[in-house]
């Protein structure tokens, strides 16, 4: 059975057209599915549905069921347990996910705490702990640092590190590379790799190439609807839908002769008219 | 140049601290007794010499400056713990229960803190305390707009988003990443506030709406000083220069820790 099943997910604010528009995924306990589209195309806002935090005017209809439980309609204090606790997420800014005032080391702690107070007395010990599973080097060190005494690099990990601490059974990843630079990407997205194996995981990027390395599964997001979704190898080597080609090709730049110009997803896809 | 300010500052409120604390254990004379014949020039032993009614002048100063450092701590507190509340709550809620604190702080932040002390002196008599309250309702809505406002930018933020995701209530939130993350703006605020504080009480005192004859207030020093401002003007210099000192020290002082406090203009020195 599924750990999470999204079925027929549609997100509306006020009467715009809908930000997501009747999709439906399921992720095994295991299992990692990417979600690939550009700003806007909704997949933000599908994460946001499944930790409850949609904004009050919010329409949601569908389904998204996690561990057999419903999650539309479930109360704030049940949602809250969740959160943090079976659910996570690891977010893409790391410069503004920590909050400055607080040392690295209690900010973790306060995510322990606040799900598992009974552990109050070790959680100085599981802090430093998960800081070492996350590569850092000089946990006490870092624990005791505050945020802009860290890099960029580190503190993604400190922010792996926390939706990690409660060991939840599935983490959400908003574009967890996008602000780091190439190397640091590359170390981030092992670390992932490594960590998110025993769990299952969505991976939300625009990222082509990021997805398709940590990633064996994976949808297209355009304008609020899954266009296309199945094995990553697959959709590389023959995409179906134009906007996919697109994608493809922009990111295949090596193919492209000198002096020509680079092609572009509007080469492929037109937003207002579809295909081209 | 900043630095300059924030120096300024602490040495004018230095001045009258230093007065204050100084003046809560020992004065030359006792400020209320008539210690003296009437408008002695200053010199000695009446450093600042006598008032129109052969009281020590210097001593008065500083039990006015205890008055006026307690009416500033004591109507900022209270503007400070009534205001802040409201406004983060009002800034983490949408809606109406978050537009009413809002608007009604509106309201108030134009009806004058003058007026209203007269209203409340009128009530319930003029004293100190009647003073307090009047200033420190009039500060509140301040308080109120501005941890709205602060506390609308600190919501968008990552860090609370990252908090709200790992379930921490709102309370919490509140408490631990909001209040912290908008106390320094806070301080600046208090800060202006302080120094308005204190010039109001002055008003208040002038008008004979602060507190009663046995404390001697810069305010009152001031209307007193009046029966005799042909004869001795001195004598309304020194209690307008003490006001001038204390408001300025704390306006430069929340100034100087605005311009600390904003990045920008750090980064143009």
């Amino acid at each position: 059975m599924s750990l999470l099943e999204v079925e027929d997910l549609t997100i509306r604010f006020g009467n715009r057209p809908p930000a997501v528009d009747g999709i439906s995924f399921s992720v095994g306990p295991r299992e990692r599915l990417g979600i690939i589209g550009q700003s806007g195309s909704g997949k933000s806002v599908t994460l946001l549905a499944i930790l409850g935090l949609l904004p009050e005017h919010a329409k949601v209809t569908g389904s998204i069921r996690f561990s057999g439980r419903e999650l539309i309609g479930m109360g704030e204090r049940e949602l809250r347990g969740l959160r943090g606790d079976e659910i996570s997420m690891v977010f893409q800014e790391p410069m503004t996910a920590l909050d400055p005032t607080m040392r690295v080391g209690r900010q973790l702690g306060e995510v322990v705490a606040l799900h598992h107070g009974d552990r109050r007395g070790s959680i100085r010990g599981q802090v430093l702990d998960w800081l070492g599973k996350v590569d850092i080097a000089e946990p006490q060190r870092i624990a005791d640092s505050f945020p802009h005494e860290l890099s960029g690099g580190q503190r993604q990990r400190a922010l792996i590190a926390m939706a990690l601490a409660n060991e939840p059974k599935l983490v959400l990843c908003d574009e967890p590379t996008t602000a780091l630079d190439v190397l640091v990407q590359r170390q981030i997205l092992r670390l992932l790799d490594e960590q998110l194996k025993e769990r299952a995981s969505i991976f939300v990027s625009h990222d082509l190439a990021v997805v398709r390395e940590v990633c064996p599964r994976v949808a297209v997001m355009l304008a609020g609807r899954i266009v296309e979704s199945g094995e990553v190898e697959q959709i590389i080597a023959r995409p179906t839908h134009p906007y996919t080609q697109g994608l493809i090709a922009s990111a295949r730049i090596d193919r492209v002769p000198r002096d020509q110009p680079l092609p572009s997803v509007a080469d492929y896809y037109d937003p207002a008219g579809g295909p081209r | 140049m900043r630095r300059g300010t924030l120096t300024l500052s602490l040495v004018l409120i230095g001045i009258v601290v230093t007065l204050a604390v100084v003046g809560l254990f020992w004065t030359p004379y006792d400020p209320t007794a008539i210690v003296g014949p009437r408008v002695l020039p200053p010199g000695w032993p009446h450093v600042l010499g006598t008032d129109g009614v052969g009281a020590d002048v210097l001593s008065r100063i500083m039990s006015g400056a205890k008055i006026c450092l307690l009416v500033g701590i004591v109507s900022v507190t209270g503007a400070a713990v009534i205001g802040v509340p409201i406004g983060v709550f009002s800034g983490m809620t949408r809606g109406w229960v978050s537009e009413l604190p809002a608007r009604l702080s509106d309201i108030l932040y134009g009806f004058p803190a003058l007026l209203l002390a007269i209203l409340l002196a009128a009530a319930v008599g003029g004293s100190t305390w009647t003073a307090m309250l009047a200033i420190s309702i009039a500060a509140v809505p301040a308080f109120v707009r501005l941890a709205r406002s602060s506390t609308y930018q600190v919501m968008s933020l990552g860090y609370v988003e990252a908090a709200r995701v790992s379930g921490t209530p709102n309370l919490a939130i509140a408490v631990r990443h909001v209040l912290p993350n908008i106390a320094p703006t806070l301080g600046v605020q208090a800060s202006v506030s302080f120094g308005m504080a204190i010039l109001a009480e002055a008003g208040l005192s002038y008008l004979g709406l602060g507190s009663g004859p046995d404390a001697p207030t810069w305010g009152r020093m001031l209307r007193e000083a009046q029966d005799n401002l042909f004869n001795a003007p001195v004598l309304a210099l020194w209690p307008g220069l003490a006001i001038a000192i204390a408001t300025m020290g704390f306006n430069l002082l929340g100034d100087g820790l605005r311009d600390l406090l904003d990045p920008r203009l750090r980064e143009v020195s």
